[in-house]
């Protein structure tokens, strides 16, 4: 009915390029109800391409047989085999531990210092905001980049901070800190909280410049100090924020072993192993895309569970 | 009791502010001025010379022409493979998330509260769980190994929706489209001429977050190519690094690529990235001001 009243309004086509003029066509096809698709249909198509269709082959691929290196038998359906054998798995579960501590020691001091970063720029004092560009360059610094920046660092020959710390009696000799078992965990977690800490100090900072200045008058009035004024205003009030910055860091930790897959390969021995490394060489080493997909399922499961959160604590669905 | 109080929160602020300035100069300037510095020396001065010396312009020079001729200049074949899916992967998702964007906001119309909900979906998906799929996608569709196959890829990107449809529901003059479509306007036109002009600061940002995110894209390119003629300049690097054992300390062979050239690689790859954003950081700003003016 629509597409009958705009035929009518526009004049009839002329020539035989007014006929096909795609700006003219595109201009019709705008007065259908099909204009509001047309427009999604770019995105439509792109998010099942690269988002669910390969989230239900995923799935569907962890209760199946799939070697690419053993080509006979694939496809065929195995149920819960990939499942159980995981849970028999000891790297698994060491990975599963691994992959706890890499998270919560990155996120806990990622939000110390981000939020230390946040609450100082926030001042507004002078040089705050050059500051405030210059502390987001090293989020921006591409993973590859900061990962073997600090490996060049950190060598046992020509490390810089070794250089220093010997130089200050920290350590007497140069260590190689990603080859000690001992140190490499704790290693990568330093250099992923000094590549991702600007990403809680953004986000805090957008959420500083919602809380109203009234509350911290009253509190001066009131003979609050700033570490009160901390715990009483400020995280309160940036509790949404802060919990949607956790979660999102969470599910990129969890997904992304750009740094460690740069810094360690999950090794010393084990020391490094998490989940989306062990995924990654099960699929690209070993060539078993079954387990790997069933490990991809183990860690989507999870993060959703986080995800559910996310969107419930941001109030972003609810518009 | 305030007029105690008071002095003692500036001094605390001021403590505050001293040790982040002191804590970004130490954590942050310190590598990447230490990164920018090694690109000029020699290995040999690496090895010996104190941490911060500078180099020589004949070092830079050297290490350069090793770097860029090494391999018939793979690096070169690199840069520009980066380049390509840089542009196709921030032109993709610019389609993808202008119009998508404009039409969640634009108008209620069934489903809308689906897409909205599986494009917050999607954007906390995480990418591990579909990499591999993704990879025997492409391999069925025979487009793994080609450029097309890694711009379809990481072209999408769900956060450029979130961001285009917050932007046209507060930013959209519904008096000026109304006024247009009394004047016989039709709804293509509305989109071309009055919603596209005003959305140009939301297509810069777009445009910088997808090309950022892009541009360092390791995991995906790692995981999707195999041949070497198509890697990015990020899976390059570490092929350069594992493949010349110049991080590894091991006995010295005779490939050119030691540690300056490897320095001198990861400069090229932050390069245009540190220059993106000094520029993004004043033109998305003025974007913004001027779209605010207007609207």
């Amino acid at each position: 009915m629509s597409r009958g009243r705009a035929m009518a309004a526009l004049p009839p086509p002329r020539s035989t390029w007014d006929a096909i003029n795609p700006l003219r066509l595109l201009g019709e096809l705008s007065e259908t109800r099909y204009w509001m698709y047309l427009l999604l249909l770019p995105s439509a198509l792109l998010i099942t391409a690269i988002v669910l269709f390969p989230t239900v082959y995923g799935f569907q691929l962890s209760f199946t047989e799939m070697r690419l290196n053993r080509p006979a038998g694939n496809g065929a359906f195995v149920g819960l085999k990939h499942y159980q054998r995981m849970l028999a798995d000891p790297i698994f579960w060491l990975s599963l531990r691994n992959t706890a501590v890499w998270v919560t020691f990155s996120i806990l001091i990622e939000f110390v210092v981000g939020l230390v970063a946040a609450l100082a720029l926030n001042r507004n004092l002078w040089g705050g905001k050059v500051l405030a560009v210059l502390i987001l360059v090293p989020y921006f610094l591409p993973n590859v980049v900061a990962g073997n920046m600090w490996a060049l660092m950190l060598d046992s020959r020509v490390g810089v901070i070794n250089d220093i710390l010997v130089n200050i009696g920290l350590l007497q000799e140069y260590k190689a800190w990603f080859a000690d078992p001992n140190t490499a965990m704790a290693t990568a977690i330093f250099v992923e909280a000094w590549h991702s800490f600007p990403f809680f100090t953004l986000l805090i900072m957008a959420g500083l410049k919602g809380i109203p200045t009234d509350l911290y008058k009253a509190a001066d009035i009131d003979g609050a100090g700033a570490f009160a004024q901390l715990r009483l205003i400020t995280l309160p009030m940036l509790r949404t924020i802060i919990a949607a910055a956790v979660i999102l860091r969470v599910i990129g930790l969890v997904n992304s072993p750009d740094l460690l897959l740069i810094l360690t390969q999950g090794g010393p021995g084990r020391s490094t192993q998490v989940l989306s490394l062990y995924a990654f060489q099960n699929a690209y080493s070993d060539f078993n895309f079954g387990y790997a997909g069933a490990l991809s399922v183990v860690m989507f499961v999870l993060l959703m569970l986080f995800a559910w959160a996310y969107i419930r604590l941001s109030k972003v669905n609810q518009d | 009791m305030s007029s105690r109080t008071a002095p003692m929160r500036l001094n605390l602020g001021r403590f505050v502010v001293f040790a982040t300035l002191a804590f970004a100069v130490c954590f942050y300037g310190i590598p990447l001025l230490w990164l920018f510095i090694a690109g000029t020396r020699s290995e040999a001065s690496l090895l010996t010379d104190p941490p911060f010396a500078l180099g020589t312009w004949e070092a830079f020079s050297r290490t350069w022409t090793n770097l860029t001729t090494y391999n018939n200049f793979q690096i070169l074949t690199w840069a520009g493979n980066s380049l390509i899916y840089s542009v196709g992967g921030v032109l993709l998702s610019l389609i993808a998330s202008i119009p998508g964007g404009y039409a969640l906001a634009q108008s209620e119309f069934p489903g809308r509260k689906l897409i909205l909900t599986l494009t917050l979906i999607a954007m906390i998906t995480p990418s591990t769980a579909v990499v591999l799929p993704i990879f025997l996608e492409l391999n069925l569709l025979g487009l793994s190994n080609t450029y097309a196959g890694l711009i379809l890829a990481s072209g999408f990107f769900p956060f450029g929706v979130y961001l285009t449809y917050v932007y046209f529901s507060t930013s959209l003059p519904k008096g000026v489209m109304d006024s247009a479509r009394v004047d016989g306007a039709n709804r293509f036109q509305l989109f071309t001429r009055i919603a596209l002009p005003l959305a140009r600061p939301i297509i810069a940002l777009v445009a910088f977050f997808s090309f950022l995110a892009i541009w360092s894209n390791y995991f995906l390119a790692f995981v999707l190519l195999s041949d070497d003629k198509l890697y990015n300049l990020p899976v390059g690097l570490t092929a350069l690094v594992s493949g010349s054992g110049a991080l590894s300390n091991l006995p010295s062979n005779d490939v050119p690529i030691k540690k300056p050239e490897v320095v001198l690689a990861a400069i090229l790859v932050v390069l245009p990235v540190l220059l993106i954003f000094m520029a993004a950081q004043r033109f998305v700003r003025s974007g913004m001001l001027s779209g605010a003016e207007k609207g």
